[in-house]
């Protein structure tokens, strides 16, 4: 081959070459191109990670109903991790079209900009609101404005081992429900054997903040932040101190055992192997709990949270989550959410969902078909989680803050060095408000 | 041998798309962390706000991040002095001509290719003060039955242990590597002369080991303080209070969990300026002590 044509050759393959590198390139920076679709594509993010499921089956169930509608579901982590995964998205216009959050990320997803209120969404009489729970309602809802729609909410309740009880010689009928009950009943079943520890739950801010709401002391300024951004804490109130004082003293009598922080599984366990008498968690695991109690040969019985004696209970704060809209999609889609969380609301889907999880039902007309149809007397535990819930005063609850993981995680953070031993109450309180106050200032900073 | 590229163009259009990657993929997020941990964030990022070196004061003088930089140390410390000492230890034993080495080897060898989410459940399945077995042979033996995940110390213990256990592999590899390379003669020659077993070791061995443990530990170091992440997020979440929060896991927390990127960049130029300093400081240190054979 002579040298010209060699030449020649080369600069072919050089530029064969390039195309090849370059249409490689271009192949995987340039976005897909979406085929036109006929159905609205609906995704939903969600950190149910044991219901995904069921919540799968939901969404197809969705689509049957709604054929011009294709719902997809995705399990994204706990609360805090489908949170953070929203923003990552929503950051880069990507963002699902509902997610669910619980209060941790209430404030954070109305302040970021990224969603829109549900009642923006909602012609007046689209929807029977009067036919909805109040405070379900009124958990959802932002300077009179309802911004999401409720879906998974439940409250803490009392659980005890009536077997334990009886052998402790407590009548089994009868729970503890104040914090001065709970000590004596510790303190008997402790010392008639009939347990290890009188009682458990996981070292968790939940019941911090619940137990403030029930004493009706708000945790933060600007009316526990529902009138504005927050800036100062209340740790250092009566009721805050009171609170830590009970929890301390429960542990240095050892009548209390700490499962660990966050540690659902571990404090359930516990009180499934009857090491402990009686436990404290969520509505949500009444059949759970009831179920353990079959498995392992004890009655269960379900009592209210126990409070301070002597304090007038304001009611509880809703835990659980609520599902958001966000903004930026084309209407057909967003319309399309709206729909889904319409239905996801309807009493057929919020019976349904109590009874597969023990969440509360969103509705007063879905509550009367459960008694209706002797819901409540299989399992009335779920009774008394109603009433507790409805008993509650008027008015929202809970705290609203930007970054309600953090300063939970201070609180908790303060609670481990008193039992520790590290610091009293007053001293643990006193640094732990120092450094909420600032995490608090630098976001009302930054927010604006 | 030099080849000459046919033309000009081609060498860079082969080089092109390293070069993207590496643009899009490090040197760009790297400057941008740079750049963000000069502002405070909210949402993820979406709202940013300038604040010069406020961020550097802050993490600069908050105690909590100071104990965070302290348990790395520890942490960091614990991993290289015992990962290296277990692994030369392992080394010299295993490379003696014994039946089944290969054996032996290929077992060792095995933790490091698990996930640190799998070493992490299986030590602390181990190390459960309720259900572990060490603390049943703890109690058989010693009677004693620490609270391994909640006391601070034990659990530092605990992820030590784990690390230096799945890291095993790799040290164990490059240790075996380094021995094979020492000439026999050197230490016949050292026996005839008469040095023991410790001398042998300690004079001959480990200097001419040098260039691979000075290796090793720049590497252990790293890797304590950059993949660790997995195991401390399945063991303990930087529980309890904060005694096994290294750096990269409060890194995570800050940028993940509380979302504030501002404060995570911050932290992250942090870190990677003591990695960088700590590796030259041993390239200083060492420089005189490592003998490198050919030159």
């Amino acid at each position: 081959m002579n040298h010209i044509l060699k030449e020649k050759l080369m600069k072919r393959k050089t530029i064969f070459i390039g195309l090849m590198v370059g249409l490689l390139v271009v192949g995987l920076l340039v976005p897909k191109v979406s085929l036109a679709q006929e159905k609205a594509e609906v995704s939903f993010w969600h950190a149910m990670g044991w219901m995904d499921a069921y919540i799968k089956r939901m969404a197809e169930d969705f689509s049957f109903y709604y054929p011009a509608t294709k719902l997809t579901s995705l399990q994204k982590g706990s609360y805090t991790e489908t949170l953070t995964a929203v923003m990552a998205a929503a950051g880069v216009g990507d963002a699902p079209h509902v997610f669910q959050t619980s209060e941790i990320g209430t404030k954070q997803a109305y302040d970021s900009g990224y969603i829109t209120p549900f009642a923006d969404l909602v012609k007046v009489g689209e929807v029977d609101w009067t036919d909805f729970l109040q405070p379900l309602l009124d958990n959802a809802t932002i300077g009179g404005k309802l911004v999401s729609i409720p879906w998974n909410n439940s409250s803490p309740i009392l659980y005890y081992n009536k077997n334990i009880f009886k052998k402790a010689g407590l009548n089994p009928d009868n729970a503890p429900t104040t914090w001065e009950d709970v000590s004596s009943a510790c303190r008997k079943i402790v010392a008639s054997g009939a347990a290890q520890y009188g009682i458990v739950w996981p070292l968790h801010q939940w019941w911090y903040v619940e137990w403030m709401t029930e004493q009706g002391q708000d945790i933060v300024n600007n009316e526990n932040g529902r009138a504005g951004t927050p800036t100062e804490s209340y740790l250092l109130s009566e009721a805050s101190v009171r609170t830590f004082e009970f929890w301390k003293q429960l542990y240095d009598e050892k009548l209390y055992v700490n499962p660990g922080v966050e540690a659902w599984t571990e404090s359930n366990q516990i009180f499934w192997a009857q090491k402990a008498g009686m436990a404290m968690e969520s509505t949500a695991a009444v059949r759970r709990f009831l179920a353990g109690g079959l498995e392992g040969g004890y009655e269960v019985g379900v009592s209210v949270l126990p409070t301070p004696r002597g304090i007038k209970r304001h009611g509880i704060m809703l835990g659980g989550g609520t599902l958001f809209i966000t903004k930026g999609h084309p209407e057909e889609e967003t319309e399309a959410a709206k729909e889904f969380l319409k239905w996801i609301s309807l009493p057929e889907q919020t019976i349904r969902w109590h009874k597969a999880t023990g969440y509360y039902p969103s509705r007063h007309s879905a509550v009367n078909v459960l008694e209706l149809t002797g819901w409540f007397k299989q399992y009335p535990g779920y009774r008394v989680a109603f009433d507790q819930l409805l008993e509650s005063e008027p008015g929202t609850k809970g705290p609203l803050m930007g970054n309600y993981r953090e300063v939970t995680t201070l609180i908790v953070n303060a609670l481990e060095k008193v039992f520790a031993g590290k610091l009293t109450v007053k001293e643990a309180l006193t640094e732990a408000k120092q450094k909420v106050d600032k995490v608090l200032a630098e976001y009302a900073r930054i927010v604006g | 041998m030099q080849s000459k590229f046919p033309g000009k163009v081609l060498p860079f259009v082969l080089f092109l798309p390293s070069v993207v990657i590496s643009v899009l993929f490090l040197y760009y997020p790297a400057f941008q962390t740079f750049l963000l941990s000069f502002h405070k964030t909210a949402f993820f990022g979406k709202k940013k706000l300038y604040v010069g070196w406020e961020n550097f004061i802050e993490t600069f003088t908050s105690l909590d991040y100071l104990n965070t930089v302290w348990v790395s140390m520890v942490f960091s410390a614990g991993v290289v002095i015992f990962g290296l000492a277990l692994s030369i230890g392992t080394a010299l034993l295993v490379n003696q001509t014994i039946r089944l080495k290969r054996i032996y080897v290929m077992i060792l060898l095995l933790p490091y290719a698990l996930s640190p989410v799998l070493a992490g459940i299986i030590w602390l399945f181990l190390f459960s003060p309720t259900a572990g077995i060490i603390n049943y042979f703890l109690n058989l033996f010693f009677g004693i039955e620490p609270d391994w995940i909640g006391q601070g110390h034990l659990a530092l213990i605990m992820v030590i242990v784990t690390t230096v256990w799945k890291n095993f592999g790799y040290n164990l590899v490059f240790v075996l590597a380094g021995l094979q390379n020492i000439p026999g003669e050197v230490l016949q020659a050292a026996e005839m002369d008469g040095a023991s077993s410790f001398r042998r070791l300690w004079e001959v061995t480990l200097p001419l080991l040098s260039p691979i443990l000075f290796f090793l530990v720049v590497m252990n170091l790293i890797y304590s303080f950059f993949g660790t992440f997995g195991i401390i997020d399945i063991m303990t979440k930087g529980a309890p209070l904060n005694s096994t929060n290294i750096m990269i896991y409060n890194l995570y927390r800050t940028a993940f969990i509380y979302t504030k990127s501002g404060s995570a960049a911050t932290q992250s130029v942090i870190l990677f300026a003591l990695v960088a300093g700590l590796t030259l400081l041993q390239f200083r240190a060492t420089r005189g002590r490592v003998f490198y054979s050919g030159a």
